[in-house]
């Protein structure tokens, strides 16, 4: 039975308190001044027009920063509060004007005069490694937190790779059959509905309250700690309600920009982006340029493969939060196969672009992009087939993957199977060609779901439950009810989430890394096990966690999609993805369902439309109008096919479902158009231009 | 910080008295207006709703006119059987543009007034000959729509004009037609949009008049009159709208964006006015 979510109601209302709704007593609005070029020294920054307007209280610079505190970040610390003699991107926050409305507050940033000097722009990841490239940071080494070393190279953000390249190529050299190829994706945004936005409201004794669009609340609060050398104690991130996440709301946002200007004024500072400034101004997901070496025996077996990523970080590395500061989804792109000898490197580099963080699985669907489509291409080219190459090669019960580890179970071939055995529901419109693609995708669940909980006693019989985690959209706090609703037998009307601010429960992990239903699960196991026991005078029971996989754990999908080609013209269109996909115990059918159906979409946007444009150190896609987001009338048929029956981990035997479904699409529906059309299309989003073209020169070796 | 005056005349006279201030604006149903103060394109001090002004709004037919008041919505267009029968491309101009939210706002003169080339219904209209009735305090003017476009986002407006109607000739033997092609998403602007009509001659065979126009391919909507030339005389049999779709590739002027390569859309432009012809005949 699925229960209705617990944000359903107030978000289709309009009751729930999003960021941008609250209003503090006092409050003021803050805007940004941002820089108009990719690379350019600021020679001077004329504020005198824009503190003149009245309603403004102050506007500030780098140098007013309180206590000279201005760089920050998830892990490195790179990320300038306000620039300071230079820019490195177009949108770089110059100065910030605190005024008593945020009209007020836009216009005087529109008066403050920047002079620049252009410097030489790096507009792509190819080109910030060219020998003699402009340096993007001097020395990004010397930042706090920062892995990479003066050896790695000009204009590197990080490098993790995994295995031996010269065994690699040893056995690629052995190989019946190989592929070569490189695949590219584009500068990405995670199109969620809440624009980002922050509150802070600093006050004389050291205390800090902040509102943001945050999903870490934990990790923000450690944050803006260090940026400020304030008491961690004394920092309290307040619960919100988000509007829509996908990895984009994990960055500190603002908040450390209202944090300093909150200081500066002694009052509560508001700031909201516009759409546009978010899409200019946040962090989305890497460009990458993936080059693909897979070789197989005569018999098709894979006998090794190369994986070199170079990824377009952009200006700052300080968005990315994993102690790699880079993307693991890059480095497990083999992770479903057993390839004997497999090198990965994956390279994250400086550039003059917006800087890029976590999207949904982050790396995950570029590397399955290129992984996928390479693997096909080699099934076709060999003769041994697209999908055999993938029954002949998926891991097996007890095989250990690429990396050395040998999950509890192994599914790929079933799940494989599952979604071949689909019946065809949708025809092409005549005279169109008509293809089908196929894609695997498989994810740890290696992630460490901490987190804590309390449960409360409430008047009438109510349980109460606190819980650190914003509710982000996925429906985290709507599992929580679930499992005290089944673990003590009561209705949901009688329990009551609650997120609470961070001073309230001891830490968090936050939203994300498909660890959430794990760790709520374990956590209120737990807390029940506890209430359970508890004496009658006691009125509360408090548990925070740290484990609950019970052994290295994976769940896999697959897509098939099913697509028609106008060859008069390219036009692509997808008739039906189909996803299956592995699972054991469902918490709440309805939310994991639409975690498939959402991922699918999300997937699908990526395959065939989103694109930040970035040309020249300028992303062009600066409105929804340009940013193409999937609607209602582009989405295809979605089927999905549940293959029951897995071994899950945690009290209620789980998988993860949350990033399952948005990383094989993009594979799925490129070896779909090669099916159709005989061209290979290497680049997404696949264009109907590309199709068009493609199809007129024949490409397909 | 400038205020901004929002008026609510009830009468066209009205309307016009109000739009005397220099940067004063006509607002109809907003999605065009939107747009531009987003991108601070206008930052009028005045702005003159039209919503209230009721002799602007609705559809009427004569035995030998079709009028469509400025003020009337996408979706009441979209909607109206006589256009469907009468000028089926229009109506289908009118049923594709953004999506079902912004065809309830957006008014057919603001549409018309905001001149983005890649408007779906400009090129719908063009092709079955309408006409613009224009107002001003000083009097008023008739503009043929194919006359109407000067540049991007440039008319023959002058500031303190308003378009009150547009009027469709109706014509015996007419067949029409509109296609557009948004490869990308079906909220999307088009690559290009073909919109056609032919008029056939008293034996019901031989085309006697032709209008091919095309959106997405220039600065104002293009009219390809050699291939308009090349149907005239001709039964429409199949290798004279593929000799005339052919034609449509020399008068296109489309730029590289992210719709496309001008390639491509100069390709796209000539298959889908063969398609638009051939729905033409097909109807």
């Amino acid at each position: 039975m699925s229960e209705r979510r617990i944000d359903a109601v107030a978000k289709a209302t309009g009751a729930a308190k999003y960021t941008a709704d609250v209003v503090l007593e006092g409050m003021t609005f803050a805007a940004v001044k941002r820089s108009d070029y990719p690379s350019a020294l600021i020679e001077d920054i004329d504020i005198s027009v824009a503190k003149e307007i009245e309603g403004v209280l102050g506007v500030f610079t780098s140098k007013d920063l309180p206590g000279g505190a201005n760089l920050y970040g998830r892990r490195v610390f790179d990320v300038p509060i306000l620039a300071e003699e230079r820019v490195r991107r177009v949108g770089d926050p110059i100065a910030a004007v605190v005024a008593t409305s945020r009209e007020i507050a836009e216009a005087a940033a529109e008066l403050i005069d920047v002079t620049y000097k252009e410097l030489p722009v790096v507009a792509t990841a190819r080109d910030a490694i060219k020998p003699g490239a402009p340096l993007i940071h001097e020395k990004p080494w010397e930042y706090k937190g920062a892995v990479v070393t003066p050896e790695m190279g000009i204009n590197i953000q990080s490098i993790d790779t995994h295995g031996s390249r010269e065994a690699a190529e040893a056995a690629l050299r052995g190989a019946a059959h190989i592929i070569d190829e490189t695949y590219i994706t584009p500068g990405d945004h995670q199109g969620y509905i809440e624009p980002q936005a922050c509150i802070a409201d600093y006050h004389p004794d050291g205390s800090l309250n902040v509102w943001n669009t945050n999903k870490s609340p934990y990790r923000l609060r450690d944050v803006l700690s260090a940026v400020f050398s304030l008491d961690p104690k004394k920092v309290e991130i307040m619960p919100t309600v988000l509007g829509g996440d996908f990895g984009g709301k994990g960055s500190p946002g603002d908040a450390p920009l209202c944090t300093a200007l909150s200081i500066l004024v002694g009052k509560p500072v508001k700031m909201v982006l516009r759409y546009s400034e978010d899409l200019l101004s946040t962090d989305g997901r890497h460009a990458s340029e993936i080059r693909v070496r897979l070789g197989v025996d005569k018999d098709g077996k894979l006998v090794g493969g190369i994986f070199e990523a170079l990824l377009d970080g952009g200006s700052y590395a300080g968005f990315k939060p994993v102690n790699t500061v880079n993307l693991h989804g890059i480095v497990d792109a083999a992770i479903a196969y057993r390839v004997p000898e497999f090198f990965v490197e994956s390279k994250i580099v400086y550039t003059n672009n917006q800087p890029k963080g976590h999207m949904r699985a982050p790396g995950s669907p570029q590397a399955a992009f290129a992984f996928e489509s390479a693997l096909d291409e080699l099934g076709r080219r060999s003769g041994i087939g697209a999908i055999k190459i993938r029954e002949l090669n998926l891991l097996s019960n007890g095989d250990a993957n690429p990396y050395g580890t040998v999950w509890l179970e192994n599914r790929g071939k079933e799940v494989l199977s599952l979604a071949l055995s689909q019946p065809r529901t949708q025809e092409a419109p005549k005279g169109w060609l008509y293809g089908e693609g196929i894609a695997i995708y498989a994810r740890s669940m290696a992630a460490v779901p901490k987190t804590s909980l309390r449960l409360r006693k409430g008047e009438n019989g109510k349980v109460i439950a606190e819980v650190p985690i914003p509710e982000n959209g996925a429906g985290g706090q709507t599992v929580v009810r679930e499992m005290i609703r089944s673990g003590l037998g009561i209705d949901s009307d009688k329990i009551e989430v609650k997120q609470v601010s961070t001073s309230l429960l001891p830490t968090d992990a936050g939203v994300g890394g498909s660890r959430v239903s794990l760790g709520v699960t374990v956590a209120v196991a737990n807390a029940i096990k506890l209430w359970k026991e508890m004496p009658a005078d006691q009125e509360l029971v408090e548990v925070t966690t740290s484990e609950g996989s019970d052994g290295p754990s994976g769940a896999y999908s697959a897509q098939l999609a099913r697509v028609a080609v106008d060859p008069a013209t390219g036009q692509l269109k997808v008739l039906e993805i189909v996803s299956a996909v592995d699972v054991a115990e469902i918490v709440n059918p309805k939310a994991h369902q639409m975690q498939i159906d959402g991922g699918t979409v999300m997937g699908y946007g990526f395959a065939v439309m989103e694109d930040l444009l970035e040309d020249g150190g300028q992303p062009w896609a600066l409105s929804m109008g340009e940013f193409k987001l999937p609607n209602v009338a582009d989405i295809p048929k979605l089927t999905t096919a549940l293959l029951r029956g897995g071994k899950g981990v945690g009290p209620n035997n789980i998988k993860a479902v949350g990033e399952l479904a948005n990383c094989p699409t993009g594979a799925a529906i490129a070896n779909a158009v090669e099916d159709a059309t005989g061209a290979r299309i290497r680049k997404l989003p696949v264009k109907a231009e590309a199709i068009y073209w493609a199809m007129k020169e024949g490409v397909s070796k | 910080m400038q205020s901004t005056e929002f008026m609510i005349p009830t009468s066209v006279s009205e309307a016009l008295d109000n739009i005397s201030r220099e940067d004063a604006i006509f607002l109809g149903g907003g999605t065009s207006t939107a747009l531009l103060y987003k991108t601070r394109m206008i930052e009028p001090s005045r702005v003159v709703w039209l919503g209230k002004v009721s002799e602007l709004k609705g559809i009427s037919t004569s035995a030998t006119t079709v009028r469509i008041g400025s003020t009337t919505t996408m979706a009441e267009i979209a909607a109206n059987r006589e256009i469907a029968r009468l000028f089926p491309g229009v109506s289908a101009a009118a049923g594709v543009i953004g999506n079902a939210r912004v065809r309830a706002m957006a008014t057919m003169g603001g549409a018309l007034a905001h001149a983005d080339p890649r408007q779906d219904l400009p090129p719908a209209l063009i092709a079955v000959g309408a006409t613009v009735s224009v107002n001003s305090s000083s009097g008023s003017r008739e503009i043929p729509l194919k006359e109407f476009y000067e540049g991007f986002l440039e008319t023959v407006l002058s500031p303190d004009e308003l378009v009150t109607e547009v009027s469709i000739p109706i014509r015996s033997n007419q067949r029409s037609s509109y296609l557009r092609y948004t490869p990308t998403s079906e909220g999307d602007y088009p690559t290009v949009g073909s919109g056609t009509s032919l008029i056939f001659g008293p034996d019901g065979k031989t085309i006697e008049a032709a209008t091919a126009v095309l959106c997405g391919v220039g600065t104002v909507p293009i009219l390809a009159d050699e291939a308009a030339r090349i149907l005239i005389g001709s039964s429409g049999d199949d290798t004279t709208l593929q000799r005339a779709a052919e034609a449509v590739r020399n008068a296109v002027d489309p730029q590289d964006d992210e719709r496309g390569t001008a390639d491509y859309k100069r390709e796209m432009a000539s298959v889908f006015t063969y398609r638009s012809l051939k729905s033409c005949l097909n109807s």
